[in-house]
């Protein structure tokens, strides 16, 4: 078995309005959902193992590692927070 | 009613003094869109005296804004949206002066209808009109207060042209336009933080949002703040794109 790294994500906006009823509502309570990946793996590997989170979004996504804007090709590491927005235009 | 005795409070406050109001009379802002975010945005800053207030709003007060564009009500219904705001304003305070401009802010006329403001305040609800305005600023080298909401959630940042990064930077590609959830206290907290920035600002105290994203959650009651940088690459303020404009 490969080795594997745990994060944590927080999503926002239309992200969050697609997630499962369960961890919409955690999240709500300002639990950032775990996520276990295989060591190496990079912010897009994210949407590759829970699509819900945002594949078809990913061309407006904005993605934030430790609260600092980063690329879907940054690599995570352990312990690393994500957060997942699209751009909100309400006003 | 004098002048100092109706800003009194905030003239207390450390680093404000009488200079500081002055520099609130003096100035002039430009407010892009009468709605949710725009009306905290638009009574705070005309109770705190800005000299003058340049409302740009397209729209006609409709039933279902009621529950969050607090500068509207029953009454208001099919009027207006700047024209109904000014009236509120007037009333708050009458020595501002509001200038109500019930236009569409468009490629042709964004530079025309900014001329003569020292900043812009981007409460409007699309992001076509969002990037046109964050260009503009940028062109005309005044800062540019964001704001945007979701449902419970809102997101603010300043941008300093030259300085930190602009509305581009943080978002690449604008999000279409649709009817999105919103309740009216996720817009009233953002719009005031919008006035608060503005406001200091002016005034010249504080910490601005700048090269930061604030982002308020209100059902989980928390605020979260993500570092942002210029994109040297970004389609608006980068350098390759700045020398091209200059050329
Ligand atoms: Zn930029």
């Amino acid at each position: 078995m490969s080795p594997t790294i745990e994060i944590k994500i927080r999503s926002y906006d239309v992200i969050s309005a697609s997630l499962p009823d369960d961890l919409r509502l955690n999240m709500s309570m300002g639990e950032p959902i775990a996520l276990e990946l295989v060591q190496g793996s990079r912010v897009i590997d994210i949407f590759k193992k829970v699509p819900w989170l945002g594949r078809p979004l990913e061309d407006t996504i904005v993605v934030f590692v430790n609260g600092e804007a980063q690329t879907l090709n940054c690599e995570l590491k352990s312990g690393d927070t994500i957060d997942l927005m699209t751009p909100s235009g309400g006003g | 009613m004098k002048f100092a005795d109706r800003y009194e409070r905030q003239i207390m406050i450390g680093g404000f003094g009488e200079e500081g109001q002055r520099r609130l009379a003096n100035a002039s802002v430009f407010l892009a869109g009468a709605g949710g975010l725009g009306s905290p945005a638009a009574i705070y800053l005309a109770a705190a005296g800005v000299g003058r207030l340049r409302i740009v709003d397209r729209d006609k007060v409709e039933l279902s804004n009621l529950n969050r564009q607090i500068l509207h009500g029953e009454m208001d219904l099919g009027r207006k949206k700047a024209q109904s705001a000014k009236e509120k304003l007037n009333n708050l305070n009458h020595n501002v002066i509001i200038e109500d401009i019930a236009e569409e802010i468009n490629e042709k006329n964004a530079s025309e209808l900014t001329d003569g403001c020292d900043l812009v305040v981007d409460a409007l609800d699309n992001f076509q009109a969002r990037y046109l305005l964050n260009k503009t600023a940028l062109k005309k080298n005044i800062p540019f207060f964001h704001g945007g909401v979701y449902g419970f959630e809102g997101r603010a940042m300043t941008v300093i042209p030259g300085k930190s990064a602009c509305l581009r930077c943080l978002y690449r590609k604008g999000a279409e336009h649709m009817k999105f959830p919103v309740i009216g206290v996720a817009p009233a907290v953002i719009g005031s933080i919008q006035a608060a920035e503005v406001i200091k600002y002016l005034v010249g105290i504080g910490k601005l949002l700048t090269d930061r994203l604030l982002v308020y959650d209100g059902l989980s009651s928390t605020f979260a703040e993500m570092k942002l940088k210029k994109n040297p690459d970004c389609e608006d303020c980068g350098l390759t794109n700045r020398i091209r404009a200059n050329q």
